[in-house]
């Protein structure tokens, strides 16, 4: 079969590649229904491998357990992704070290969500990680674009790297996990969601790497990646939001901890990563009240909500909480149900009844 | 010509961080108002659309720039990643403006 030369067609939104079928010249008709083919295939096949569990894909492919396969890029402080390719899965360390922070943090996460979830990759199907350091000039930020970690050097000022906390790290990747599950949109109460998720396994990667029980846990996201010149510990503080700086140039963290401080705003894509504070806490005492290690029960509660096929994309908290309660009950029981329903209710949020 | 640029998201929200900076070009040493003026008509920043239409990609910031040359006045939003180069040269430039613009007593 022919294709069009060129591959941006599979961009193509589907309505356009059928009026092509319907109305283009042979060639045109031939590449757009190609293109459909395999544009339905792909589409059809993603369905179902929703719709199975992590066992049953990994039989699909006869695949036994999770191998991980990761790719640092070294961007040269330009800003076109991904850059070189400076380590791959299994070569030695580098003298770089941005380039083997990010490599033991890919790998770190990894790890964490295979051997305590059976989770293969951010997928569930081993999906290939991959990581840029060096991105931008005097970039004081770190991202996911959907498909990649993005990390600046920070300004020297403010900021060290960006590959200097694991838990920046692990919360990157956990948007990806998101990004495959819930879905949970960018956006108000959803999108404070969708961080908190991010922070609540970016904690918990680092507590499981150093084997921590969660009342020994620090709960805070980003420590080390302020400069000594910065009155702060972190970005964020899950057992006590809205302390973790207070500093002349940042301003004073402005989380709030219960929906009493509840922040209305259209900046930050509505409070994303100020709100997440509730859900944060809420998080933080239900991991404090069941005890151990956080990622056995409140991990394994929050983690089985964010599969869970009963979640919106446009989830409230209220929403999200109550799912949570329902699987503390499914997955453990009665004493787990009450004590994530209470934490809920110390930061203002009904999730029973 | 004056700009007014605010950065808004990333990985944590800073207050101190998001407050908009202007930046007067007049005020610039002759040869720094020259760069900064050249880098707005490289970037074709009267014609670009006002929204960016790219979806949020978590933790990624989005810059809202508004520029008035006394003749002309447009606001622009861009979520990152920015793909243009002339436009990225645009942001860096504003971003290390805004840097110094808040360090200044």
């Amino acid at each position: 079969m022919r294709r069009l030369s060129h591959c941006g067609c599979r961009i193509l939104p589907p309505e356009l590649l059928q009026r092509i079928a319907r109305n283009g010249n042979a060639l045109q008709r031939e590449a757009a229904l190609d293109t459909l083919a395999v544009d339905h295939t792909l589409r059809l096949g993603r369905a179902t491998w929703q719709l199975l569990d992590a066992g049953t894909r990994r039989g699909l492919f006869g695949i036994s357990g999770a191998a991980k396969q990761r790719s640092i890029y070294d961007a040269h402080g330009d800003e076109a992704l991904p850059g070189r390719l400076v380590r791959a899965e299994g070569a030695p360390a580098q003298a770089d070290v941005e380039v083997n922070e990010a490599y033991d943090g890919l790998g770190a996460t990894f790890d964490f969500f295979a051997d305590v979830y059976d989770r293969n990759s951010i997928d569930d199907a081993g999906l290939h990680l991959a990581a840029s350091v060096h991105y931008g000039r005097r970039y004081d930020n770190a991202f996911w674009n959907g498909q990649q970690m993005v990390f600046g050097d920070g300004d020297g000022e403010l900021f060290n790297r960006f590959t200097i906390s694991l838990d920046v790290i692990a919360h990157e990747l956990t948007h990806g996990v998101t990004g495959d599950e819930a879905r949970l949109v960018y956006l108000g109460q959803a999108g404070a969601l969708n961080e908190s998720v991010s922070d609540v396994f970016g904690s918990l990667v680092k507590q499981y790497a150093r084997r921590e029980r969660a009342a020994d846990a620090d709960w805070l996201i980003g420590a080390g990646l302020f400069t000594a010149k910065v009155h702060g510990v972190a970005l964020r503080s899950m057992k006590a939001p809205g302390t973790a700086y207070d500093d002349p140039l940042l301003g004073r963290d402005p989380q709030p901890a219960t929906m009493d401080g509840y922040v209305r705003t259209q900046a930050d894509d509505g409070g994303v990563h100020t709100n997440s504070g509730i859900p944060n806490h809420a998080f933080y005492l239900a991991a404090i009240a069941l005890g151990g290690y956080a990622w056995e029960k409140a991990g394994r509660i929050w983690y089985e909500t964010l599969r869970d096929k009963r979640i919106k994309p446009t989830a409230t908290f209220r929403q999200f909480a109550r799912l949570t309660v329902q699987n503390a009950a499914h997955f453990f029981g009665s004493a787990e149900r009450q004590a994530v329903a209470a934490a809920w209710a110390e930061v203002g949020i009904k999730a029973t009844g | 010509m004056r700009i007014d640029f605010r950065a808004d998201g990333g990985l944590a929200a800073f207050p101190g961080l998001s407050a908009p900076v202007t930046i007067h070009c007049d005020a610039l040493p002759p040869a720094e108002n020259r760069r900064v003026r050249d880098l707005v008509r490289r970037a074709g920043f009267f014609a670009l659309p006002t929204a960016d239409r790219q979806p949020p990609a978590p933790d990624a910031r989005s810059y809202t720039i508004a520029i008035d040359d006394g003749q002309r006045c447009r606001t622009v939003t861009l979520r990152e990643p920015i793909a243009d180069p002339a436009l990225r040269d645009l942001v860096d430039t504003l971003r290390d403006k805004a840097r110094a613009a808040r360090r200044a007593p």
